[in-house]
């Protein structure tokens, strides 16, 4: 086989193997719950099936013949020769994860030998108790134990021969990448993205329409006078409107339902429950919300991270307690997904203890985050637990510390353009809420002026603009404004000072347009000369030496082919407060 | 007949001029030159960093090759004036350049390190010299240091 085609062949049987892992996933988790035995049961078998089929065809012997034996173990339980219970399950999904795991060794090729055998020994002897226990004669006649032995024998060991020969062949393929030292990752080069064949059809349509009144524009082009020109603009607008359902279908491209990020947390839950043992419920809203793949794959960690906690420390340990405050003696765990705005929100809700904002506060003086109570702001004592060194959990346990805190967290969701904000009453549980933008590719921007050059603000980052005269800025300090407005006053960033460290004018009688943020419960004001336009840009990353500047968050180019800077009012915000 | 074989080789370098100095880069090196571009400045940025140009979509950060050599920026001249723009790993850079000059066949046996005595600032940005009998002597420049001037810098102004 052509070493190329099989590189293809095996990428393909990579994705669609870790997809359906995630499938099955859900299946074994409705199984525990002893909802849809058969169905989840067959759709379980035929993902394994598939999956041997496909592994023996690129060469892949030893998993699939691992897959087969798990794939005995179905059979068995679907013919009730063995019981559905947990044990059996956690076999079953044990299985699922060595698979998923052999995967992503295979992909980066370090899938040491033997890698399932274990396992595989596990499975045998619970196929082989059963039959051994439930029929007697089998007991009595020890060659047949030494056929199945025969049986397993011969499959091992050409798997292990085939296996090697493949090695060499994959360390050829591969070796343009050879020192991936830490624990192997899928990779990220050439993902692909599934998505439902409407989307595809809806491009195509409005790709035609784009077409036709390209031929439009181009006869009306040829005869230009006074009488066409109402039918020129009546063929832009046209194209205007075109140009913008292109571009939200082009968008759309990238969304991908939350559906299967939220059944592995399902899993996280359940896991996490069990050994810390308490009895929980996962709901789920929201799950075919739509959002860009990019924040789904990047929203794991975190939300993992998130939940497990909400397993942890959020439901209480002892379900009489549950039952002392007026509960049910089963947690609930909550995820809800949502467009709300032009933001997505995810909910993580738990009716767990809730957090005491007096032992926060006491916590984060005792290990030295605050020196005393009255630092901090009633509103901001939540959001302790983001900052780093703080673990509010009595003793770090197995679960949830180990060494990711919050305040990674934080960083990761602060990574994607989002925020959260946490809520909590005693007794009754807390509320996580975090806010991300719907995608990351195409920001709707404000262009503005300052210092005589351009930038963009996007507009998810205020709420309010507002003409300024010069009398109304006030200085209250050397190169410290306030705003007076409307009856209140703002704190004043002028981006005059904070894109030029000599600026140094004083703010005259003339005309200014100022920007309001809202930036945890506070209300902050921007300074700028001028609003130019409305734009719809695409960030585009810039050199990271640029971007780590306090303030930009990436570039855009606009329809001129020019260059602009994109600003991030956060930062700003957040380096003003830190100098001051 | 090896070592004649070696002897004979070349590599085609970019030569171009920074001030009054000749520079040169190995023209594996280089993505493209450009000569129309529209910089847009970065507020805050270090001072060799001139701002930000757009190639066919893609951002590219241009430093002032004069500043990092004399402290003083480029002046732009119509048609002599040009970035020089090369292909690194993760992102490509442009250097802005005074005039660039020709593309030269360079005998590798005639490329040479640079005496360790040279100690001004120029040393921490070129790695070779090249002198042959037909052309002017030139400086290769180190494109590691070029790349990763930051350090270098931060730690003369300090």
């Amino acid at each position: 086989m052509d070493e190329e085609f099989l590189a293809e062949l095996r990428q393909c049987f990579f994705e669609d193997s870790l997809e359906s892992f995630e499938k099955t996933e859900a299946c074994f988790i409705d199984l525990e719950k002893q909802n849809n035995i058969e169905e989840n049961l067959d759709e379980i078998s035929r993902v394994f099936h598939n999956i041997k089929g496909g592994a023996k065809s690129i060469g892949f012997n030893e998993l699939g013949d691992f897959c087969h034996i798990t794939e005995d173990l179905i059979v068995a339980i679907k013919k009730n020769e063995l019981p559905l219970n947990s044990s059996n399950i956690d076999c079953l999904l044990k299985s699922n994860d060595l698979l998923k795991e052999s995967l992503s060794l295979l992909e980066n090729n370090q899938l040491p030998k033997n890698y399932f055998k274990q396992h595989e020994n596990k499975i045998n002897s619970i196929i082989n108790k059963e039959n051994t226990s439930g029929v007697g004669e089998l007991k009595v006649v020890p060659e047949d134990t030494a056929q199945i032995q025969e049986q397993i024998q011969p499959l091992e060991k050409p798997a292990e021969k085939n296996i090697n020969i493949n090695n060499t062949k994959v360390i050829n393929e591969l070796k343009v990448k050879p020192n991936l030292k830490t624990a192997p990752r899928p990779n990220l080069g050439n993902q692909s993205i599934k998505m439902p064949l409407n989307k595809i059809d809806n491009l195509i349509n409005l790709f035609g329409e784009q077409s036709i009144n390209l031929s439009r524009l181009n006869n009306l082009s040829k005869d230009i006078n006074k009488d066409s020109i109402k039918e020129f603009r009546g063929a832009l607008d046209s194209l205007n409107k075109l140009t913008h359902d292109l571009q939200q279908t082009v968008l759309s491209l990238r969304m991908i339902k939350v559906d299967k990020l939220f059944s592995r947390l399902e899993r996280v839950v359940r896991e996490t429950a069990k050994q810390v043992n308490k009895k929980i419920v996962f709901h789920t809203n929201g799950k075919d919300s739509e959002l860009d793949k990019t924040i789904v794959d990047a929203l794991l960690d975190p939300l993992t991270h998130m939940v497990r906690n909400a397993v942890d420390h959020g439901i209480e340990s002892d379900s009489t307690s549950r039952i002392f405050s007026g509960k049910d003696e089963i947690g609930n765990i909550t995820l809800s997904a949502m467009r709300r705005g032009g933001n997505f929100v995810i909910e993580l809700t738990d009716d767990g203890k809730g957090m005491d904002k007096d032992k926060l506060v006491a916590k984060a003086v005792e290990k030295g985050i605050i020196n005393s109570k009255d630092e901090i702001k009633e509103n901001d004592i939540f959001s302790l637990i983001f900052k780093k060194g703080f673990s509010s959990a009595e003793q770090l346990t197995d679960v949830s510390g180990r060494g990711v805190g919050m305040d990674v967290v934080n960083q990761m969701i602060s990574k994607l353009r989002g925020h959260c904000e946490i809520n909590s009453v005693v007794g009754e549980g807390s509320v996580f809420t975090i806010t991300l933008p719907l995608s990351l590719a195409m920001i709707n921007g404000t262009l503005v002026r300052a210092n005589q050059q351009n930038y963009v603000i996007p507009n998810s980052d205020f709420c309010q603009t507002a003409q300024i005269q010069g009398y109304m800025i006030k200085e209250s300090n050397i190169n410290d404004y306030c705003l007076e407005y409307s009856g209140s006053v703002y704190p004043l960033l002028p981006l005059h000072n904070i894109l030029s460290s000599d600026y140094n004018k004083k703010f005259e009688d003339n005309n200014y347009v100022a920007l309001f943020v809202d930036y945890k419960k506070d209300k902050f004001a921007i300074l700028l000369d001028d609003l130019v336009s409305q734009e719809k840009i695409i960030l585009k990353k810039v050199d990271e030496e640029i971007e780590s500047i306090n303030g930009i968050l990436g570039g855009a180019i606009l329809g001129d082919g020019n260059v602009v800077l994109v600003l991030e009012v956060k930062e700003i915000i957040e380096n003003y407060l830190m100098v001051s | 007949m090896e070592v004649q074989a070696e002897k004979n080789e070349i590599k085609k370098h970019l030569v171009f001029r920074v001030g009054d100095r000749v520079l040169a880069l190995p023209l594996i090196n280089i993505f493209e030159i450009v000569t129309d571009f529209n910089i847009e400045p970065v507020p805050n940025s270090k001072d060799y960093i001139s701002g930000l140009i757009n190639i066919r979509g893609q951002i590219i950060k241009v430093m002032d090759l004069n500043y990092m050599f004399s402290k003083k920026y480029t002046e732009y001249r119509a048609r002599q004036t040009s970035i020089v723009v090369i292909e690194t790993a993760n992102n490509n850079v442009g250097i802005l350049v005074d005039d660039v000059l020709r593309v030269g066949n360079f005998l590798i046996e005639e490329i040479k390190s640079i005496p360790k005595s040279m100690n001004d600032r120029m040393s921490n940005l070129i790695e070779k010299v090249y002198k042959s009998n037909k052309s002017e002597m030139c400086f290769i420049l180190s494109l590691d240091k070029i790349l990763t001037v930051e350090d270098d810098l931060k730690g003369e102004s300090e």
